[in-house]
Parts: structure tokens; C-alpha cells; sequence
């Protein structure tokens, strides 16, 4: 599998993450849990852009080539 | 509506990878259905390998739309495609006190954006005034005011159970260079760049000129499209550079742990077995300080080319020559200037690195050959030892095969001539003269005794090509046909 492919993946990946904690702060009970899903959320949107950033400039290099 | 109405006050650009032709298409789609109208070249079409406009950098296909707001404009800029966005004003307010109306289309525009969800490569914003004196701070103001849109949902009064976004808080820099008159047109040009100002999601650049078009359409976008490109990329290759380093900094040290090891191994005499597994796991090292010093090289190049690239858009874009205000050139410049000479320091430590992993590899060889020249040394003192041993056994077993010779002789000689006398009789045995007598018992003893030898020999070569055999068999034979001969002569 080529590095492309694995890193579309994975953003893949983290957009399913950031979807079940996305789910998992509206259905939240208290607002500690909540709280803590929002975080997981961030983080997870965090990742997807690292590695949007990280797919375009392979994209880019791969270009360059 | 007169045209000086409709001058340009804001700008936004959408850059996408030029591959990613379907989104852009969706994009394009987007927009321009948005502001209505008709394309204004004939041949419109999406068709990237084959642009319509005339040369990159150009506006491939413009979309423009009779009293509208809007302006679209299609750049490709080496690998990157521009959706350009030009916002007017519709008044005759100045500039400044437009752009609120025109920050709120680019938002509407961003909104259409997020929500097809095409891959972005980045997101410029650009404010346009034709006074140059309260630009930086304006464009401060601005982004500050975009800034505290985001503030938390909770303190915006927003729903319970709303995810909230945080964002620290801006410490924009604003950075002034002056443009170069051939793309500026005319006026006092200046260009302003906001810089550490929180936004992850966009640029803010400012534009101080009386005619901002050439600016907006041509140069600016190919300087931010530059600069975006390099940015990426060597923010890629900084993390690269990190990734690299961490495995260097572990390679050092369990090459030193081998080192260590190895005196260890050596000093408590083990043998070669482990200095060889030493061996190959410091060559797999070696290999990987191999491959990241090649990936090194390769980022340290592309940056180089990168750099010379962004100097010679700033170069075209930017004034140059004494006293010429340069902060956005100086700035990326030297930005990365640093990630150059980075990848540059990494590239000589792995460089030391690898040497020290080679020189480890002939180390630790050189000791499997002291070692392996050490039991050699030892293998032959044993077999010297051993050859003296077998020597010695040897002279034993003759002497020993001497002494049970004579034995055998004796004890023949005796119950021969016993065995003589008892068959032929005392007085024909003494009838014999004592030398013919001495040497007939003599020559069957003899052969006895050396026969059983030679034959003990001879079925151990099992073979009986044996001259000492058939001599001592001879004897044997002409003893015992002398005795017969006397025996029946004289009785």
C-alpha cells in the first residue's frame, strides 16, 4: 500500500473517530464526560488536519518528481 | 452604477492541489452558482491540462458578473490551483468601512466551502485600501474582531451542549513591504502581512494601493502561493527532521551500548557468536542512518530550490534596493534560512553518526578476527599436545610389543623343545649337535613369534602383502622340515 493511500485512510479513520465522540458528547450525561468527549473531538480534528497538511505536501512532492 | 464604485476592497483565495481537479470543480461550481451569472470567457471548462487562459499564473477562467459583488478568477500556480475571489464594494463608503460587508461575503464563501468538503491547501484573506497609513493597524483591528467570532460557544451564549472552540490569543504581528511599482501600477504600494495571529485556518495579507488589480490577480497570489507551498513543506520536513534525529539519538547510543558490550564480551571470553549478531545489528543501523541521511539530503535540496524559488517571486513582487522596506521578504527569508541550515546541521550529525556506526562495524570485526585467531592459536596447542600424547603412547606400545615379542620367543623355545623331546625322545633330541638344535628350535620360535606379528598386522591392513610375513612363515616352515628331517634320520 502506497503512503498516499495510508494516510487518506487514516483521515478517514479520524473523521469516524471524531464522529463516535462527537455522538458520544451529545449523549453525554454530565458534563465532565462531555467535556472530556469535546477534548477527544479536538483531538481527532487535530490529526485529520495534520494529516491533510502532510497528504497535500506528498501530493505536492510526489508532483515535483 | 459607476465603476469607481465598484472598486475591489477585499480579496479571498482558495488554493487546492491542481490534482485534486474534481473538488475544484465542485468548488468552482459552488461559487459562481452562488453570485449567478455566466462565465466570461467562451471557452469555459474546468479542464485543467488544457487551461483556457494564456500563460500560468494568469487567470485561467474568470467568472464576472454584471453590478455584482463578486469576481471569480481560476490561477494555476506550479501544482496549485487559485480560486480567486474579488469582493467590491457597492457604495461609496471608503474602503475600511466596507470591509465588514465583505468579510461577511468571504465568511458566507467559506461557509460554501467547508460545507462541500474539499481538501484545502490553505485560505488567504486580503483587505484592500488605497491609504496606506492606517493599514497595519486596521488589518490588526480586523483579524482581532475575526479572532473573537471564535471565541468559547459557552461565553457566546451559544446552546448548552454545543461543542465550543477555543483559540488562544492572537499576538498578531503585522509585517510592511513595498511593492514594486511595475505591479502595482501606481501610488505608494504597500503590502502587509499578519503573522502569529492564532488562525490556523488562513492568511491575512493588506494591500495599500490605488490600483490593487495586477496586485490581487497576478502577484500576490503566485508570493502567497510561494510561500504557503514552502511552508507546508518545510513543515513536513521539520517533522521529518525530528522523527529522524529521535532514531539517530537511538542508534548513538546502542552503538555505544555495543561498544561497551563488546570490551565486555571480549574481556569475559565468549565467543564470536555474539560480536557477529553485534555485526549485523549494527549494519541494519548503518542502513538507516544511510536512508535518513538520503531523505535529509533530499529535504535539504527541495528547501534550497524552494528558497531560491520564493527569492525570485520576492525578487519580481517586492521592492528592491537601499531603503527599500522588506519585513514579509526578510521574514519568510530568514524563516526558512533556518529550516535550511537545520536540515543541514541533521545532515552532518548523521553524517558523524554514520561514521561512528562504520567505525563500530570494523571495531567489533576486528575483534571476531582477534578472537578467531585466539582459539585457532588454541586449537593448535591442543593438537600439539595431543600429538605428543599419541607420541608417547606409541613408544609405550613398542616397548611393550618388544617385551611380549621376547616373551612369546621364550615360552615357544621352551615347549617346543619340550614338546620335541617328549615326541622324538630325549636321546634323539641330544643325538643333534646343540647349534643345529639351538637353531631349529631358534627358527620356529623365531617365526612363531614374529609371524603372529606380522599376520596380527597384516589382518589389520587386511592385506597380505607383507614381505616380513611370508620371510618369518619361510623360517617357520624350513624349522619345522629340519626338526621332521633329524627327528625320522636319527630315531
Amino acid at each position: 500500500m502506497n503512503m498516499i493511500k495510508l494516510i487518506e485512510e487514516a483521515i478517514e479513520n479520524e473523521k469516524m473517530a471524531a464522529e463516535k465522540y462527537r455522538r458520544g458528547a451529545e449523549s453525554a450525561e454530565d458534563p465532565e464526560t462531555r467535556s472530556l468527549f469535546e477534548q477527544l473531538v479536538r483531538w481527532e480534528q487535530d490529526h485529520e488536519r495534520i494529516l491533510r497538511e502532510r497528504l497535500a505536501v506528498l501530493k505536492l512532492i510526489r508532483g515535483q518528481q | 452604477m459607476p465603476e469607481q464604485a465598484r472598486q475591489v476592497i477585499a480579496a479571498h483565495y482558495f488554493y487546492l492541489l491542481q490534482e485534486d481537479e474534481a473538488d475544484l470543480q465542485k468548488l468552482w461550481s459552488s461559487l459562481t452558482a452562488a453570485a449567478g451569472g455566466a462565465p466570461e470567457n467562451a471557452a469555459y471548462s474546468l479542464d485543467l491540462a488544457a487551461p483556457a487562459g494564456e500563460a500560468a499564473g494568469r487567470c485561467q477562467i474568470v467568472h464576472r458578473v454584471q453590478r455584482s459583488e463578486r469576481d471569480f478568477c481560476l490561477t494555476l500556480i506550479s501544482g496549485l490551483a487559485v480560486v480567486e475571489v474579488l469582493y467590491r464594494r457597492v457604495d461609496f463608503e471608503p474602503p475600511q468601512q466596507a470591509w465588514p460587508a465583505a468579510l461577511r461575503s468571504i465568511d458566507a464563501d467559506r461557509g460554501r466551502a467547508g460545507a462541500l468538503g474539499v481538501p484545502l491547501f490553505g485560505e488567504t484573506t486580503v483587505l484592500v485600501t488605497d491609504e496606506d497609513g492606517e493599514t497595519g493597524p486596521r488589518l490588526a483591528n480586523v483579524i482581532g474582531t475575526l479572532a473573537s467570532r471564535k471565541k468559547p460557544a459557552a461565553e457566546a451564549g451559544a446552546a448548552p451542549g454545543a461543542i465550543r472552540i477555543r483559540h488562544p490569543v492572537p499576538a498578531t504581528r503585522i509585517l510592511v513591504s513595498e511593492l514594486d511599482r511595475a505591479v502595482a501600477a501606481s501610488g505608494s504600494p504597500l503590502l502587509f502581512n499578519a503573522i502569529d495571529h492564532g488562525d490556523r485556518s488562513r492568511d491575512f495579507f493588506a494591500v495599500s494601493s490605488p490600483e490593487p488589480g495586477l496586485t490581487l490577480s497576478t502577484m500576490l497570489p503566485q508570493l502567497d502561493a510561494f510561500i504557503k507551498k514552502l511552508g507546508r513543506q518545510a513543515s513536513h520536513f521539520s517533522d521529518q527532521r525530528r522523527a529522524i534525529a529521535d532514531e539517530r539519538s537511538q542508534i548513538d547510543k546502542q552503538v555505544a551500548a555495543i561498544l561497551h558490550q563488546q570490551v565486555v564480551t571480549v574481556t569475559n571470553g565468549a565467543g564470536t557468536g555474539r560480536l557477529e549478531d553485534n555485526i549485523a545489528h549494527l549494519s541494519r543501523m548503518f542502513g538507516m542512518l544511510a536512508t535518513d541521511a538520503l531523505l535529509v539530503r533530499q529535504a535539504e535540496d527541495r528547501l534550497r530550490n524552494g528558497l531560491e524559488a520564493l527569492d525570485a517571486a520576492l525578487g519580481l513582487q517586492l521592492k528592491k534596493g537601499p531603503g527599500a522596506k522588506d519585513e514579509i521578504g526578510s521574514h519568510y527569508r530568514a524563516g526558512f534560512s533556518a529550516d535550511l541550515e537545520d536540515a543541514h546541521t541533521e545532515a552532518v550529525r548523521l553524517n558523524f553518526s554514520r561514521q561512528n556506526a562504520q567505525a563500530a562495524i570494523e571495531v567489533v570485526r576486528t575483534q571476531v578476527e582477534l578472537l578467531r585467531a585466539g582459539e585457532e592459536a588454541a586449537i593448535q596447542n591442543q593438537t600439539k599436545e595431543l600429538l605428543s600424547r599419541s607420541l608417547l603412547v606409541q613408544q609405550e606400545r613398542l616397548a611393550l610389543q618388544v617385551a611380549a615379542g621376547f616373551v612369546e620367543f621364550v615360552l615357544v623355545f621352551y615347549y617346543v623343545l619340550k614338546s620335541w623331546e617328549g615326541i622324538a625322545g630325549q636321546n634323539t633330541v641330544d643325538s643333534i649337535p646343540a647349534a643345529l638344535r639351538l637353531l631349529i628350535i631358534g627358527g620356529i620360535s623365531a617365526g612363531a613369534a614374529a609371524g603372529t606379528h606380522f599376520l596380527a598386522r597384516a589382518l589389520h591392513r587386511r592385506s597380505m602383502k607383507n614381505p616380513g610375513l611370508w620371510i618369518s612363515a619361510a623360517v617357520l616352515l624350513l624349522a619345522l622340515a629340519a626338526m621332521i628331517i633329524f627327528t625320522v634320520a636319527l630315531s
